[in-house]
């Protein structure tokens, strides 16, 4: 048996799923456009200030693709960022005549820092309010600049000093060109890493669903703090560019407008993509060079496309051009599809395969303690002092008629509700009173009744998402993509595809969840669930609105894997023919409270039970 | 003492704006969950519109604001058909805040290109905003009491329709439980419509009895929209009384800040009361905090 993977007949090579790799198609296009304007821009130095400005415009929207776009956060006070690098570029070079090696590092310190604290609201409020009290900052921190003449200069502003680099001085125009297209070139990596790493796959998750982003185990209020200190970091360079291509630093120049504008150029560029930040910027800057009339109309024709956009491209001009393509390679494709080249089913076992055995394990784990929970919403006592134990290992239903309190309790053991009584105790750990994200990570692993899942995301992405906790690369090292991360990256894709396999959901690795039948969806979230090698697992009606026989299917698959992992199972199912099937145990829960405990037999021949259910 | 008087009075008049905007944002809010980033250039153009008539059209000053209400009332009708509106069925908010941004900076240049950016005055009939009463040493100005009372006016119209009208009951349901609502046969897009009609002319009696109190300038009434966000939010954003009663008193707080505080200070208020509350109690200062959020 050989120990590389590579030439290993795999769930991965079989589906053709491609490896993460160093460096990708987009890359190489990227990097070719930077050099074709790097060496033109001597050439074409007449338009060195527009170059220069969409350059700045680009850096700035590939740093609000971190914060909106990825992490779904719409801020409006992103230009304070800005600010910081202008006026620190500014302040540095005259006061402490230092060049850019100063600059950039301080600005991006300053800026970061200064994200982790305007991230803080994101926590407390929804998106809508935290647009507008970002927006409260921007028109804030203009003032506070204003008034802060020491560092801003006042009304009138502060010269910027030479644009030197380790004391040797550059002229402007096609130099400062280069320079800019090399930290452009930098940031667009830095962003590009982290859409194609662990912490992208966080925020993009946390966008659709932030539910589901807690239950799987990402620390989500982390994970919006750090958005906005890493887009913060990177719009202060920007900033800093701005001040040496402006030569002067103004206050006014960075208030609400200049927000609005940058958050315009990207959505109109398209939010998810860094060709969109490119096409936004190139969009505002090049199009008032058009013609002075242009000039005049700008913002009207900005505000002008925006809606248009809105209602047609919501993901703007690169969204328009994507659609464009899928449309022709689908047709493509489909045209080969007719010849029927169905990729065979392989006869090997997921389970026994080299990623999936070293999960086996043969101790038992899963032992759930719960002692008096309780919940109540306003007067109704939804869960009413329920007590049980789950032993290790074990498959456990839980039945109970319409507002019994089954999916509260879950809830409760989870903590997707507020306010819950009770202890509960996972494997001699005590998990009441702790964030979501931290029980989950303890071991509890959950589906949702109504599927939490993560539009936008397909079905691999989402197994990754469950492996996130099993990847072991920090984020500084993410984002310059250093060889462990690729290393870490395949191994979480071989396991993913192995367990995709297992669950019968190969094929469809590639499509957005969004697109597949409800049935498929449902196995998603298993899986997503079972990724994250839980001790044990609730599934809160699996079965609902399925075939009994496709659902018995699944659960046969999710009993199987938990064997395998020897994981628990808490199932809340209507169906009791399927509950009795598989459960060893079965509590029932009749108004907030268990009328009985036992095998599914007793359980079947209870009294109370039969009265709860039928009602006599 | 007198001095206290009358920074207290100056804060009051500063408050009913921030009051006033802050109810409409609270109004819009509350019934359909929106932000509309546009509130304070309609506002704005409201008060332009008005104020423009009247000194430079000829227009008889009353004739003039009846104009101006008018078209606000028409032109916000129109925006929330042709924009708002198709959106709302994805049942996504975040297109639609964006979209309310892109109407803002649409706005914003029509009435930049319309008026310029100079800041201008234009006369009141009578001059009333240059009275000045003395009563002792607290100085009154005339135009200070039109706005208390147009700002006392406008509440109580405002609670008569809120709490005595169909369309009042309508905002209820819907702010309540918008399912619900529906299924009782309320009907989303009127009750919606009006809603922000209404919260445009509330908008717009604003912008036009501030318009002589502040410089009528192309953006004059940001300012006003973030401090009635400001407001809003320390009502807790879901209570219309809340968004009063938080314009009010951030108005007090400003004045007396102003007097006591270093400048750097005073500007950076609003973005300090909206951390501290978001932090300590982000329900606001004035409700209690609801229930829980349903997974």
């Amino acid at each position: 048996m050989s120990d590389n993977p590579e030439i290993q007949e795999n769930a991965l090579q079989r589906a053709g799923i491609p490896l993460p790799k160093f460096l990708k198609k987009n890359h190489y296009f990227g990097f070719l456009g930077i050099l074709l304007i790097y060496l033109l821009a001597g050439t074409y130095s007449q338009y060195s200030q527009t170059i220069m400005n969409t350059i700045i415009f680009a850096i700035i929207g590939a740093s609000l693709i971190v914060v909106f776009g990825m992490a779904g956060q719409l801020t409006l006070g992103h230009t304070i960022f800005v600010a910081a690098g202008v006026f620190l570029s500014a302040n540095i070079t005259t006061v402490w005549s230092r060049g850019l090696e100063t600059e950039i590092p301080i600005a991006f310190g300053v800026a970061f820092l200064l994200g982790l604290l305007i991230g803080f609201p994101s926590l407390r409020v929804n998106e809508l309010y935290l647009a507008l009290a970002t927006f409260a900052v921007a028109f804030v921190g203009v003032q506070v600049l204003f008034e802060w003449k020491q560092f801003s200069g006042g009304g009138s502003g502060k010269p910027v000093g030479k644009l030197e680099l380790f004391g040797y001085e550059f002229s402007r125009g096609p130099t400062l060109v280069r320079i800019a297209l090399i930290l452009m070139l930098i940031t667009f990596w830095i962003v590009g890493n982290y859409q194609d790493g662990r912490t992208g796959r966080a925020w993009n998750a946390l966008r659709t669903s932030e539910t589901a982003a807690r239950a799987v185990g990402l620390p989500v209020a982390w994970l919006k703090i750090l958005c906005f200190a890493i887009g913060g970091g990177l719009a202060a360079i920007g900033g800093v560019l701005y001040a040496h291509t402006l030569r002067f630093a103004i206050p006014e120049n960075y208030g609400v407008s200049l927000s609005i504008i940058v958050v315009l150029a990207l959505i109109i560029g398209g939010k998810h993509r860094l060709m969109g930040a490119v096409l936004g910027a190139a969009f505002v800057k090049w199009l008032p060079e058009l013609s002075r009339d242009v000039q005049e109309y700008e913002g009207l024709i900005y505000g002008g496309t925006l809606i248009i956009l809105t209602l047609i491209a919501p993901d703007g001009l690169v969204g328009m051009f994507e659609w464009v393509a899928d449309r022709i390679t689908n047709a493509r494709r489909s045209e080969k599809d007719g010849k029927g080249d169905q990729t065979s089913k392989a006869s090997s076992v997921p389970l026994e395969s080299l990623f999936l055995a070293p999960l086996s394990s043969s101790e038992p784990k899963g032992n759930l303690i719960v002692s008096n929970a309780a919940v109540s919403f306003g007067g109704v006592r939804a869960v009413n002092g329920v007590s049980f134990e789950i032993p290790a290992g074990g498959v456990t239903g839980l039945i109970g008629s319409n507002g019994a309190g089954k999916t509260t309790l879950f809830n409760a053991i989870t903590g997707h509700v507020k306010g819950a009584e009770g202890k509960f105790v996972l494997d001699g750990i005590e998990i009441s009173q702790k964030p979501i994200h931290t029980r989950a990570l303890a071991g509890v692993g959950r589906t949702f009744q109504n599927l939490n899942l993560h539009d936008d995301l397909n079905v691999l992405e989402h197994a990754l998402l469950g492996l996130d906790r099993n990847i072991g690369y920090g984020r500084i090292a993410e984002s310059f993509r250093l060889p462990w991360v690729l290393r870490e990256e395949r191994n979480a894709h071989y396991l993913a595809a192995e367990l995709l396999d297992h669950m019968d959901l190969l094929e469809y690795w590639d499509e957005k969840v969004e697109d597949l039948p409800y049935g498929l969806q449902k196995r998603v979230d298993v899986v997503r669930a079972l990724a994250a090698n839980p001790s044990i697992l609730l599934l809160d009606e699996p079965a609902a609105g399925l075939p009994t026989a496709e659902a018995l299917e699944m659960m046969k698959k999710v009993q199987e894997y938990a064997n395998h992992i020897s994981a628990g199972v808490l199932i809340i199912e209507h169906n009791v023919e399927l509950v009795a099937d598989v459960s060893d145990r079965i509590l029932v829960l009749d108004a907030g409270q268990t009328i009985a405990d036992g095998t599914p037999e007793e359980v079947t021949r209870n009294e109370q039970v039969i009265a709860a259910y039928l009602g006599t | 003492m007198v001095d206290y008087i009358q920074i207290a009075w100056q804060g009051l008049v500063s408050g009913f704006a921030y009051a006033l905007i802050g109810l409409a944002l609270v109004m819009v809010y509350k019934t359909a969950r929106i932000l509309n980033f546009a509130a304070g250039t309609m506002a704005g153009i409201s008060g332009f519109l008005a104020h423009w008539w009247a000194a430079e059209q000829d227009m008889p000053f009353g004739v003039a604001i009846l104009f101006a209400m008018i078209m606000t009332g028409a032109g916000t009708y129109v925006i929330e058909r042709l924009t708002v509106r198709p959106l709302v069925k994805l049942g996504d908010f975040l297109p639609i805040v964006i979209m309310t941004l892109g109407v803002e900076e649409f706005l914003a240049n029509v009435s930049l290109l319309w008026w310029g950016g100079t800041a201008r005055r234009y006369r009141v009939p009578g001059d009333i905003d240059r009275i000045n009463y003395l009563i002792g040493d607290f100085r009154l100005n005339a135009w200070h009491l039109v706005v208390a009372i147009t700002t006392f006016l406008t509440l109580s119209i405002v609670g008569y329709i809120i709490n005595q009208t169909e369309l009042g009951l309508g905002m209820k349901a819907f702010a309540e439980d918008q399912d619900a609502a529906k299924l009782m046969g309320i009907k989303e897009s009127t009750v919606s419509i009006w809603t922000w009609v209404l919260s445009a002319l509330v908008g717009g009696v604003t912008g036009i009895v501030f318009a002589p109190v502040l410089f009528l300038q192309q953006d004059y009434m940001n300012i006003i929209f973030i401090k009635g966000f400001v407001a809003a939010i320390l009502g807790g954003f879901l209570s219309l009384s809340g968004g009063v009663a938080g314009g009010l008193l951030l108005g007090e707080l400003e004045a007396f800040t102003i007097k006591w505080a270093p400048r750097e200070f005073a500007a950076a208020l609003p973005v300090v009361i909206v951390f501290i509350v978001l932090l300590i109690r982000p329900h606001g200062l004035f409700t209690r905090e609801k229930g829980h959020e349903r997974v």
